[in-house]
């Protein structure tokens, strides 16, 4: 039955999944690459204010997944050395 | 007993009288009830702790004891405001008499002693650490509900399509914020009493389920209740993916959330007691989708009608952002056969319960006679 160790495991393998995709290989070649920063390249062209205020809005469902992604990959490459340790330590020991 | 096998009257009944009674000071409306048998509350150091209290409480109470002296039933109520600020003010080194326990011992007083300080210091490690965890004064607010509240609230979730004023109430606190009403005062409020309760009645139902069956084994209790568990995770991960994706800002209260998923245990527990009501085939379906479309329609009404103290309903702007993206679809659609479905925001949150539960009726239609206990894991998810 579905419990809660089996969607803790679930989670894990992926966020592993997400961590693991490699940025220029492939996610670059379908185009989920994520964006650089607007402001990198604002210096060599006049600053558009009212267009800043819609960029939240306009992003799109995409953008944010594309957002998405790269959040995770940033934030849970290390906590994941952890999570993966202890859980393969825990099926060496007990998982029979 | 045979004693009372022959036809002598009862002996009278004798009240316990503490054999070694403990100086407590009367309460001021407390009416003193036969053989000296003093108390409505339980147990004797609880009672000893309103020493510093009372002198306070004595000046006001007064004048109402003299007309409240000797009526047991206004006892209760009015004791309740004293041990009320008995646990906010408990001392932690106030001298506490056990010899009402008949604890003479010197040893053994000092040792209740330790063991009280032990606990008050658990409690406030407890509180100072894990404290910020569980918000107490933000969840007390959903467990403020009454009893009319609760049988209209299951009426509504039962019979959601004649229901009118959807919205929530705000009142406009004292200091000028808008706050909404809290359960007990708004019947559209969200609560987690109901929730909590369905969901114990739901895992004792099962249990029931399967012991008619004569399957019973103690561990599918836990399986259930992880099993429940993680299909209001699954759903709040859900909603809060969709709230995420498009962009919905306003509509994430947590307990909010939680309540809401709580509420569709109360239509698995109807579709459950009608399996094992032996209802099988055709009105079964009907049963279940009766309850799924109820279920539906209620969550549907609730969280759109809702309004956060923020000007803007949340559902608003979803269901805008989908007529946009509709109305550029049929636009697009006149040139082009295909359907640009996929590519738009297909992945609302009420459009994934949907789904879910769109495949979920398919699977469950697909087998021809469903075993129960499989009918009872499918529901959750697919309302």
């Amino acid at each position: 039955m579905l419990s809660l160790g089996t969607i803790l495991y679930v989670s894990v393998l992926l966020i592993n999944a997400m961590a693991v995709l490699s940025e220029d290989r492939f996610l670059a070649r379908i185009g989920w690459a994520s964006t650089p920063v607007q402001t990198g390249g604002a210096y060599a062209q006049p600053y558009e204010q009212p267009g800043y205020a819609g960029v939240q809005q306009d992003v799109g469902v995409k953008g944010r997944i594309i957002n998405l992604i790269s959040a995770v990959r940033t934030l849970m490459r290390i906590p994941l050395i952890g999570i993966n340790l202890v859980i393969i330590v825990y099926e060496l020991i007990l998982g029979g | 007993m045979s004693y009372y096998s022959n036809n002598r009257s009862p002996p009278p009944l004798q009240h316990p009288v503490p054999t070694h009674p403990a100086y407590i000071p009367e309460p001021p409306s407390t009416p003193v009830s036969p053989q000296g048998y003093q108390r409505y509350t339980s147990s004797p150091p609880s009672q000893s702790y309103p020493q510093p209290i009372p002198p306070q409480q004595h000046i006001s109470p007064s004048y109402i004891s003299h007309g409240g002296q000797y009526q047991p039933i206004g006892s209760p109520p009015r004791q309740q405001p004293i041990h009320g600020q008995v646990p906010s003010h408990m001392p932690p080194t106030a001298p506490v008499d056990f010899s009402a326990w008949g604890l003479n011992d010197a040893t053994a007083q000092f040792g209740m002693q330790l063991g009280q300080s032990a606990v008050a210091a658990g409690q406030d490690y407890v509180q100072k650490n894990l404290g910020g965890l569980i918000p107490i004064t933000a969840v007390k607010r959903y467990f403020n509900v009454s009893n009319s509240y609760v049988v209209h609230k299951l009426r509504i979730l039962l019979f959601p399509w004649r229901h009118k004023p959807w919205s929530r109430r705000s009142r406009r606190a004292e200091n000028g914020q808008v706050e909404l009403l809290s359960p007990k005062e708004d019947v559209n409020a969200p609560d987690l009493y109901i929730p909590l309760m369905a969901f114990v009645t739901y895992i004792l139902a099962v249990a029931l389920h399967f012991g008619l069956k004569s399957d019973f084994r103690p561990d599918i209790l836990g399986v259930r209740a992880s099993t429940g568990l993680v299909v209001i995770l699954l759903d709040f991960a859900f909603v809060k993916l969709g709230c995420y994706l498009l962009n919905i800002q306003g509509a994430s209260q947590v307990l909010d959330l939680l309540a809401y998923n709580g509420y569709k245990f109360v239509g698995v527990i109807v579709t459950l007691i009608a399996g094992m009501l032996n209802i099988r085939g055709t009105l079964y379906l009907l049963v279940f989708l009766y309850s799924f479309f109820a279920t539906a329609f209620f969550l549907v009404s609730s969280v759109f009608h809702s309004h956060m103290p923020s000007p803007f309903p949340t559902f608003c702007r979803l269901t805008r952002r989908l007529s946009n993206s509709f109305t550029s679809q049929h636009r697009t659609t006149v040139t082009t056969n295909h359907v640009s479905f996929p590519r738009r925001h297909a992945t609302g949150c009420l459009y994934g319960h949907f789904g879910m539960g769109v495949v979920v009726t398919w699977l469950f239609m697909c087998r021809r006679f469903p075993r129960m206990d499989v009918v009872g894991y499918l529901i959750p998810i697919g309302i």
